[in-house]
C-alpha cells in the first residue's frame, strides 16, 4: 500500500502528514510536486492544508493550473480515494470535484483554535473505520482549525441534497455533540465542516487532523481520520 | 497588448469587505456611500497584436483560473498600446 500527498508551495502542514503515515502508520508515501501530470501506483492521495501559492487570487486558483491539477481530477473519477485538509479541501473546490466554498471567515480575521465536529456519517467508506475504537454510534471528534478562508457555503437546494446523500462529513457543535441553532462557526452554512463528493470516495474538511496526533497538544482524534483513511484503502483497493 | 481583468463576487454573494468598506467610509463621513464592492484588478501585458485572438485567451484565462464562475464574474477591458 502507498499513499502521496501533494506539496505546494506554501502548503504547511505536508511533512507532518509524511512523517505521520511513515513513522506512526508505517506506511509507504510518495511525495508529490505541482509539475506531476500522472499520477501511478497509489491507492490514496492527501491534499495538506497551508496558503498554496500565497492563495493568490483566491484559496487554490493557482493549483487550477498547474499540471497536477488535472491528475488530481483524474485520481478522483477512477474513484480512488482522496482527502483534502484546510486548504486540500478549498483547492478541491475549486477544481469542481467538491461541491460548494470557502469565503472568507465572516468576522475577516484569521481564526484558529480546537473546535469540535461531529461526525456526520459514519457509514461512509471514508469515515467507517472511525467508530472502530467507539461503541457509541455518535462521534465527536476535537480537532484544530486555523484558517482565514473557512466559511463554508452552499445554496440550501443544493445543502438538502448533501444532508439526504449522507454527504455532509462532519459537523461543528458544541462539547456535547449538539450544533449551535443561534450561530454557526466561521459561519459555515448549517456549521457544515467537511463534505463527501458523489461517489463518496473524496473527502474535504476544514479542522486539520494531523495538528491533533497528541493528547499532550489537546487531542489525539485527528489519528482516527488518518486510521480511517488506511483501513478504507485496504478494504476497498485489490492488492497485487 | 494590455488586458484589464476586474474580478468580483457575483450578487448571490455578500460581499464581505464591500459592507465593511461601505461602514467605515460612512464613520469617516461619506455617509452618502450607499454601496461598496470589492474586487481584484489583474493586469496583463499579452504578446498579441490580434484584439479579437487576445479577448477569447483571456476569457480563457478567467474561465480556467483567474476566476471561480460559481461566485465571482469578470469584466475585461483590453487596451492597445
Amino acid at each position: 500500500m502507498k499513499i502521496g500527498v501533494v506539496s505546494f508551495p506554501g502548503a504547511n502542514s505536508s511533512e507532518e502528514i509524511v512523517w505521520l503515515y511513515k513513522r506512526h502508520f508505517n506506511v509507504d508515501v510518495d511525495v508529490l510536486s505541482a509539475n506531476t501530470s500522472v499520477i501511478r501506483d497509489l491507492d490514496g492521495l492527501i491534499i495538506p492544508g497551508g496558503f498554496s501559492y500565497g492563495d493568490a487570487l483566491r484559496p487554490g486558483a493557482m493549483v487550477k493550473a498547474t499540471p497536477v491539477a488535472a491528475a488530481i481530477f483524474q485520481f478522483c473519477e477512477h474513484g480512488k480515494h482522496v482527502l483534502g485538509i484546510g486548504n486540500g479541501f478549498q483547492i478541491l473546490c475549486e477544481l469542481g470535484v467538491l461541491p460548494g466554498m470557502l469565503m472568507v471567515n465572516p468576522d475577516m480575521s484569521f481564526t484558529g483554535g480546537l473546535v469540535n465536529v461531529a461526525v456526520e456519517n459514519t457509514k461512509a467508506k471514508m469515515l467507517e473505520g472511525i467508530l472502530s475504537d467507539s461503541t457509541s454510534p455518535e462521534v465527536v471528534l476535537k480537532m484544530p482549525v486555523g484558517c482565514y478562508f473557512g466559511q463554508y457555503y452552499i445554496e440550501p437546494r443544493m445543502l438538502r441534497e448533501l444532508d439526504n446523500e449522507g454527504r455532509v462529513a462532519f459537523r461543528y457543535v458544541d462539547k456535547f455533540g449538539h450544533p449551535d441553532k443561534d450561530r454557526t462557526f466561521l459561519g459555515s452554512v448549517d456549521n457544515v465542516a467537511g463534505v463527501l463528493n458523489k461517489k463518496k470516495n473524496v473527502l474535504g474538511m476544514m479542522p486539520r487532523p494531523e495538528l491533533a496526533i497528541d493528547k499532550e497538544f489537546g487531542s489525539d482524534d485527528g489519528l482516527r481520520i488518518f486510521e480511517s483513511f488506511l483501513k478504507n484503502l485496504v478494504h476497498t483497493i485489490p492488492q497485487n | 497588448m494590455k488586458a484589464r481583468v476586474l474580478v468580483r463576487l457575483n450578487d448571490t454573494v455578500m460581499d464581505k469587505a464591500g459592507q465593511v468598506v461601505c461602514q467605515r467610509l460612512a464613520e469617516a463621513g461619506f455617509a452618502e456611500v450607499r454601496q461598496a464592492r470589492v474586487g481584484k484588478l489583474i493586469e496583463l501585458d499579452i504578446d498579441s497584436g490580434d484584439e479579437e485572438n487576445a479577448k477569447a485567451r483571456v476569457d480563457q484565462m478567467c474561465k480556467r483560473v483567474l476566476m471561480n464562475a460559481s461566485y465571482e464574474e469578470y469584466d475585461l477591458i483590453l487596451i492597445n498600446e
